[in-house]
């Protein structure tokens, strides 16, 4: 062993922690300390020697290594997708969260759109997107205060607000006089209240039995499809021009056929919404 | 390095074998010497490996010559502890068992003897002292980390490494002047 300069006395070096901070940090003791510890800088010295051969022995062995991980990485790499994977799968976590945050924003808008919950433009625009039942004044909210009083009162007999909207048949000199159909305003309530005497038989004369398990209810949908959509009693009323052709007039199956759509057309919904000035419009 | 790091390491990580050698010969020589104080029997391979390692993750690295040499050395550092909980797993030959052949060879001697013994009989020193007073010792000198980055490492607060230090370096003069006692009084 190399013999590193120790004190002559053999003592032990009483030096501060400041010095020997110093000397761990390589910088040069204060000049009494240093000859205190000069033993101890020696061997300090020693241990940052500049490398002697041997520890460098295995370079060769490294960048072989490195060679090689290089090689194989690029060849990867040229066949590697674009973006990177890190930000691939930030990429795929944003595009979730966008997605279901749109979903609970669409939903949250249909839920409220049905409700009638929305300002009257956005109802409108609802409509028109969602092809949400109910539009605008005229429509949305009553619809909502129908819907409501249907959840707190299911049974109840009293004649619920309807929609307003005008959905005569406007008079035609072929099909005849104007036929009523079910829904206009203050003729049915859901449980067979008629306030409306000419309501209570269909276009063919017969009575129509709006009572609900009844054959006449089936034509419309059920009480099921009733209370699902408001608009659904509409469906399946059909003009086919049966009191137009009682009146003798031939064409007027052809006209009445037009209107036998069990969908609803612009004559059950108004488009736009009535207005206050139109009739039917009931406003909030 | 110094100013040289940051375009070395670039390069490196982009494919250049001579900026990896920069590095490597930069590093390994302090790499080695704690090695042989914390895993003696092992520090050659256990190097190989970190540098292995080290290889593997080099693309990803980031940060400056200190982050460098904290990432090296704590990656050698978990290497020995992999092969210590190995070798405790192993079981253990006898050596009354073992032939001549199958001992394991000596390091070489003569590189020993001839480069830089001031180095290995300073290491030996250093190799004396407790465990954690030696690795605090050679990751603050030879490794050049400060005293935040070895408590990290070592799990330790930067107060207890910085006492740590402060007694091997005592106890490393201790050594010294005990030697220097016993050569004067010929025991």
């Amino acid at each position: 062993m190399p013999d590193f300069p120790s004190r002559a006395d053999g003592t032990v070096p009483q030096a501060g922690d400041g010095a020997l901070d110093e000397l761990l940090g390589a910088s040069q003791p204060a000049q009494d300390v240093a000859e205190e510890l000069a033993p101890v800088t020696e061997v300090l010295a020693a241990l940052r020697a500049a490398p002697a051969g041997a520890e460098l022995a295995g370079q060769a062995r490294a960048v072989a290594e490195f060679r090689r991980t290089v090689r194989v990485s690029h060849r990867a790499g040229r066949g590697r997708a674009w973006p990177p994977a890190p930000i691939r799968e930030r990429l795929r976590s944003k595009l979730a969260v966008i997605t279901a945050a749109t979903a609970v924003a669409v939903s949250g808008t249909m839920v409220a759109a049905y409700v009638g919950a929305l300002s009257a433009p956005l109802q409108q625009a609802a409509h028109d997107v969602l092809a949400v039942p109910g539009n605008g004044a005229a429509h949305g909210r009553p619809a909502a205060a129908a819907f409501r009083a249907r959840r707190l009162h299911p049974h109840s007999a009293a004649p619920r607000p309807l929609p307003t909207a005008s959905i005569a048949v406007p008079p035609s000199p072929v099909t005849g006089p104007p036929v009523w159909r079910h829904g206009q305003a203050g003729s049915a309530s859901r449980h067979g209240r008629h306030n409306r005497p000419g309501h209570h038989k269909d276009h063919r004369g017969r009575q129509a039995d709006h009572r609900e398990g009844m054959p006449g209810d089936q034509r419309d949908g059920g009480p099921a499809a009733r209370r699902d959509n408001p608009m659904a009693r509409f469906q399946g009323y059909r003009y086919d021009g049966s009191a137009a052709r009682r009146d003798g007039n031939p064409m007027a199956h052809h006209k009445g056929s037009r209107l036998q759509s069990p969908l609803p057309s612009a004559a059950v919904f108004p488009y736009p919404p009535a207005g206050p000035d139109r009739p039917g419009a009931g406003g909030r | 390095m110094g100013d040289e790091f940051v375009a070395a390491l670039a390069a490196a990580q982009d494919g250049s074998e001579e900026a990896f050698s920069a590095l490597w010969q930069d590093a390994n020589p302090a790499l080695l010497r704690y090695l042989r104080v914390i895993a003696p029997a092992v520090a050659e391979d256990v190097a190989a490996e970190t540098w292995m390692h080290i290889i593997r993750g080099l693309t990803a690295f980031r940060g400056n010559e200190a982050g460098w040499r904290a990432w090296l050395f704590t990656t050698a550092r978990r290497r020995v502890i992999d092969d210590a909980r190995r070798s405790a797993r192993r079981p253990a030959v006898p050596l009354e068992e073992m032939t001549p052949a199958d001992a394991p060879a000596a390091p070489d001697a003569a590189d020993a003897a001839l480069e830089n013994l001031e180095t290995q009989a300073a290491i030996a020193l250093v190799g004396e002292l407790p465990r954690l007073q030696a690795e605090v010792i050679l990751l603050r000198v030879v490794a050049g980390l400060d005293t935040d980055t070895v408590a990290r490492m070592l799990g330790r607060s930067p107060g207890a490494v910085r006492v740590s230090a402060h007694r091997g370096l005592r106890q490393l003069g201790e050594i010294l002047s005990s030697g220097r006692r016993n050569a004067m009084t010929g025991s």
